[in-house]
């Protein structure tokens, strides 16, 4: 503790000498060169100590950039230059503050490991699984609850409930042909949280497991929860990750999306890992179990915001109760297919934060330790990115067209001054976080969503009141490929702004009569541009939609199977892949394929599953075949091995971030915007040309 | 050395088939192999080959020939062959009167082969009880019953209870898990049977093709899933036999009277 105390006290004055002390630009550039570089060698060192020193160097070297912005940049020469230099200052000091957040965060995260049950299985609780559905096609929830049933657990101790808000006639006999309860409710109100609410007046079950009505659980789910739970009687919440089997629109859209740890691993890794260390992991809407003692106390899932989930989870905190995160898929899902449909959904989540922000400040009210109150407050912070990312992106703009100067310094004073801050936050968050998300990628999911969103967390924030839960459609398809100018409209009209203003500057580089401090600026200003440009045509082939066919998940697993002919003769084979829909399997004899298949039995684990099914495709290795329709009971064995496995979702981790090979990728996303659009409309071309030749001919 | 032996209370369960394709599972995993047929109906034969006019066996000269080894046909491979050849009324009546009168008839015949060092018997019979089978009672390490996978087998299940089928291990044949008959008998037949049930054979096309083309059900189609199934109770008898392939002992070369007159086909 002495120790921890002297080192305290020899490290701030310290760093209150790096923030503080003035440089000139020459001496600040060998300094922060010197910085830079000299963490890089020593960050060759893998371990936790160097990375929270690292950590530590890159919070001062920021904080003397921001120090530096405050006392030597802010002094402008007009009205307009005094706004937008402001502006520009607040979305950096925005960026600042949620960088200190961030780091806070993840200081520590706590790798939980899953705590196994108690042997007695009478000591084992009660559970009851929520499948909240509203509008959803029964053909998604369907394989949610077959998958749910699949879950190990004692049957007298597990009760399955379908809360239907659509009170929809089929939902009901689908129930009660599967063996699950079912609930409705006479009004909407409240949405999911008080279809959630209505549903706990109904049931008993000591703990209650949300699973989104697409989320369909492993057979481990319970068991690898519920352990924490019967270990600490104050712990109230566990989450676990929301996985997703179907692409989102980045990983579909973008050339290389399917080589970057998804948009969703970041938060689903190191950053509830690390609100976990701090007791502060909060709650996600689906894949979670809950202690109901806990809910009943707070009076119920929270109805006052539209993301009910993360302000349950706050409520529940402020009581004293403890929440927790295992970062292993235990449940996976469908991700949103349409980059209108994310835009959609990430609105509601930054309105809902937004609102809890206004309506319960973590800051402010009872009962939260300071790290709880920190990591809510980053959440909730995060969200509010949208204005500062357009102010960086449109910010050059101001020079370049106008001539107008927002920061007060010479570009050389600048660069020395903001370039260690960027390199190094980069490379301590490559670091921290490379497995779980890519360096730069992080600004194309924000300026995808930037202009949609500001607006609405603007008027929430004065407004926090106002405004309706929107459900998230999930589940379509998509047959032809399309761009989707709606929803980058604003994303092109400020990139077409850059692309004039960079000509246009580059123009009037070395004209005659210009003093060359201005030529600095104005590289410095062009630079930017092009930085902010790449950014948003990256963000911008993300609406370039692509098709989206296959239906179902499908997962290599080799399964033996029979396979019946008509003729009488059963091969037997093993399956290449499965999926729910239909399976792949190996040409068990080429002196039959020909020959009429008309039944195939999965000889599975639990038993042997007949199941009709129609020949597709063929070839001199594989068949390629799909069920007829299953009846639900066998569905329910098809569940267990397709969707429900154990390990269903546990994938490779990804390979460690290099922020180099981090922007390339980005650079190939836009070359292949514009390469790949214009090969489709060559294609679309010689098609029509084709297709208008043959009339001809056909006519003649 | 091992003499396993098919016979059942009902006839067309299957033996001659399960006898057949056993004889050549076992000889895939490294045996050589024996298959005898002990029914007078002589048609083990056909499924290793041996054409419908061929009518040479050992029983027609089995109260004569002292040692029956000489009659040993062998269709290629490990794989060798003692049918019972054609024989005339009179004397299989007094081949039958022999061997009720003298029960070391049947044991002298076959000395030498069981007797041979490494080679594994698998033996058809005649369906219900007969004098043969009596005589060949002491003699069997494993009896192996096929029922099919049908209401009147499954009225059989309290005769398998008393000699001669007590003390054997029981096949499901012509199974079919699309069937609910078929689905059922066998649900029952587990039960009743547990462990002594070693296997199921799925009701397979390819076993009435392989045979028509006079090969076994794995040549025929080896993706098969009888073949299969015949495989995997072949495992079953020859871990119940504690017959174990690889473990390095050096088998001479079979050498047998008569063996020259190797079948040529």
């Amino acid at each position: 503790m002495m120790k921890k105390f002297l080192l305290f006290c020899l490290i701030i004055p310290v760093a209150l000498l790096v923030i503080i002390t003035p440089m000139e630009s020459e001496k600040q550039a060998l300094f922060g060169a010197a910085v830079v570089i000299s963490l890089l060698i020593i960050g060759r060192i893998k371990n936790r100590a160097i990375t929270l020193t690292l950590m530590l160097v890159s919070v001062l070297m920021s904080t003397r950039y921001l120090y530096f912005r405050v006392t030597q940049t802010l002094h402008f020469d007009s009205e307009i230059e005094a706004l937008l230099g402001c502006g520009l200052f607040l979305a950096e000091l925005y960026i600042w503050i949620m960088l200190l957040l961030n780091y806070f965060q993840i200081l520590w995260p706590l790798e939980r490991k899953i705590t196994p049950m108690p042997a007695d299985v009478s000591a084992w609780p009660t559970v009851d699984i929520y499948i909240p559905t509203y509008n959803e096609a029964l053909e998604m929830v369907r394989d949610t609850v077959l998958a749910a049933q699949c879950i190990d657990y004692p049957e007298d101790k597990l009760n399955i409930y379908l809360l239907d808000d659509g009170k929809r006639r089929e939902f009901a006999t689908f129930a009660a042909e599967v063996g699950v309860g079912y609930i409705t409710r006479t009004n909407n109100a409240h949405a999911k949280a008080g279809n959630l609410n209505h549903a706990m007046t109904l049931t008993q079950g000591e703990f209650i497991c949300v699973l989104d009505c697409d989320h369909v659980a492993t057979r481990m789910f319970l068991q690898s929860t519920l352990g924490p739970f019967i270990e600490d009687p104050k712990l109230a919440l566990l989450q676990t990750p929301h996985y997703f089997y179907s692409p989102d629109p980045f990983e579909r859209n973008l050339s290389v999306g399917r080589d970057i740890p998804n948009e969703g691993a970041l938060f689903y890794g190191p950053i509830q890992q690390g609100n976990d260390n701090w007791n502060a992991t909060f709650f996600c809407g689906s894949c979670a179990i809950i202690r109901r003692s806990a809910l009943e106390e707070i009076g119920g899932f929270a109805v006052e915001t539209v993301t009910e989930d993360a302000h349950t989870a706050l409520k529940m905190q402020r009581r004293g109760w403890k929440s927790a995160f295992l970062a292993i898929p235990l449940a996976a899902g469908l991700a949103t297919e349409r980059l209108v449909i994310h835009v959609i959904q990430r609105t509601r989540w930054a309105r809902g934060m937004t609102q809890i922000f206004r309506v319960d400040n973590p800051l402010l009210g009872r009962g939260l330790t300071l790290p709880q109150r920190l990591c809510y407050l980053s959440a909730m912070l995060y969200f509010q990115f949208a204005l500062p990312r357009i102010v960086f992106i449109t910010a050059p703009l101001a020079y370049l067209f106008f001539g107008l100067n927002i920061i007060h310094a010479p570009a050389s004073m600048i660069f020395a001054y903001v370039l260690p801050h960027l390199l190094l936050s980069i490379y301590v968050n490559s670091r921290m976080n490379g497995r779980y998300r890519y360096s730069f990628w992080g600004e194309i999911y924000d300026l995808v969503l930037a202009f949609h969103i500001a607006l609405p967390t603007l008027v929430t924030m004065l407004y926090p009141k106002g405004g309706n839960f929107n459900v998230t459609d999930k589940g379509g398809l998509l047959n032809e490929g399309f761009f989707d100018f709606r929803i980058v409209r604003p994303h092109l009209i400020v990139a077409i702004l850059l692309a004039v203003g960079i000509c246009y500057a580059t123009l009037r580089i070395g004209l005659p009569g210009q003093p060359p401090t201005d030529t600095f600026v104005l590289v410095l200003n062009i630079g930017w541009a092009t930085y902010s440009l790449i950014f948003l045509l990256a963000a911008i082939a993300v609406a370039r939609e692509t098709r989206q066919v296959r239906k179902t998940i499908r997962i290599d697993v080799s399964v033996p199977t029979l396979v019946r002919y008509s003729c009488g003769a059963v091969l037997r084979t093993t399956t290449a892949d499965l999926s729910m829909g239909g399976c792949c399997i190996g040409m068990p004899d080429q002196q039959y394929n020909h020959g009429h298949i008309k039944e195939i039995e999965l000889l599975l684990n639990s038993g042997a599953v007949n199941l009709p099914v129609e020949t597709v495709s063929a070839d001199s290795h594989f068949i390629r075949l799909k069920f007829k329709d299953i009846p639900v009971l066998r569905r329910r064995e098809l569940v267990r091995v397709v969707l429900a496995r154990a390990d269903a979702w546990l994938k490779p981790p990804k390979k460690p971030d290099n922020p180099f090979r981090s922007l390339f990728t980005i650079m190939r996303c836009v070359f292949d915007l514009f390469w790949l659009n214009w090969k489709n409309r060559q294609k679309k071309k010689a098609a029509e040309q084709r297709l208008a030749a043959a009339l001809k001919e056909g006519g003649s | 050395m091992p003499l396993i032996c098919l016979h059942s209370p009902k006839g067309g369960a299957g033996k001659t088939m399960l006898t057949a394709n056993l004889a050549s599972a076992f000889a895939r995993t490294g045996n050589k192999v024996l298959a005898i047929d002990f029914d007078i109906q002589n048609s083990l034969r056909l499924h290793f080959g041996v054409p419908l006019t061929d009518g040479r066996g050992f029983a027609a000269s089995a109260c004569e020939v002292d040692d029956w080894s000489q009659f040993v046909l062998s269709p290629g491979g490990p794989l060798f062959l003692l049918p019972y050849g054609e024989i005339a009324p009179e004397r299989q009546r007094a081949f039958e009167k022999r061997l009720e009168a003298d029960a070391e008839r049947l044991s002298r015949g076959l000395e030498k082969l069981i007797n041979y060092p490494g080679l594994l018997i698998v033996a058809d019979m005649p369906c219900g009880s007969s004098p043969l089978l009596d005589a060949l009672l002491p003699m069997i390490d494993l009896s192996i019953v096929p029922l099919l996978a049908d209401t009147a087998s499954l009225a059989l299940l309290p005769v398998l209870d008393r000699e001669p089928w007590q003390g054997s291990v029981y096949v499901i044949n012509q199974s079919n898990n699309a069937n609910q008959i078929s689905r059922d008998v066998a649900t029952i037949m587990e039960q009743r049977l547990g462990a002594r049930l070693i296997g199921a054979v799925n009701q397979d096309e390819c076993v009435r093709e392989a045979l028509a083309r006079q090969q076994f059900v794995f040549d025929y189609s080896p993706a098969s899933a009888a073949a299969f199934d015949i495989d995997s109770i072949a495992n079953k008898a020859t871990a119940l036999l504690g017959i174990t392939i690889g473990d390095g002992v050096v088998q001479k070369p079979l050498t047998m009277q008569g063996i020259e007159s190797v079948y040529g086909l």
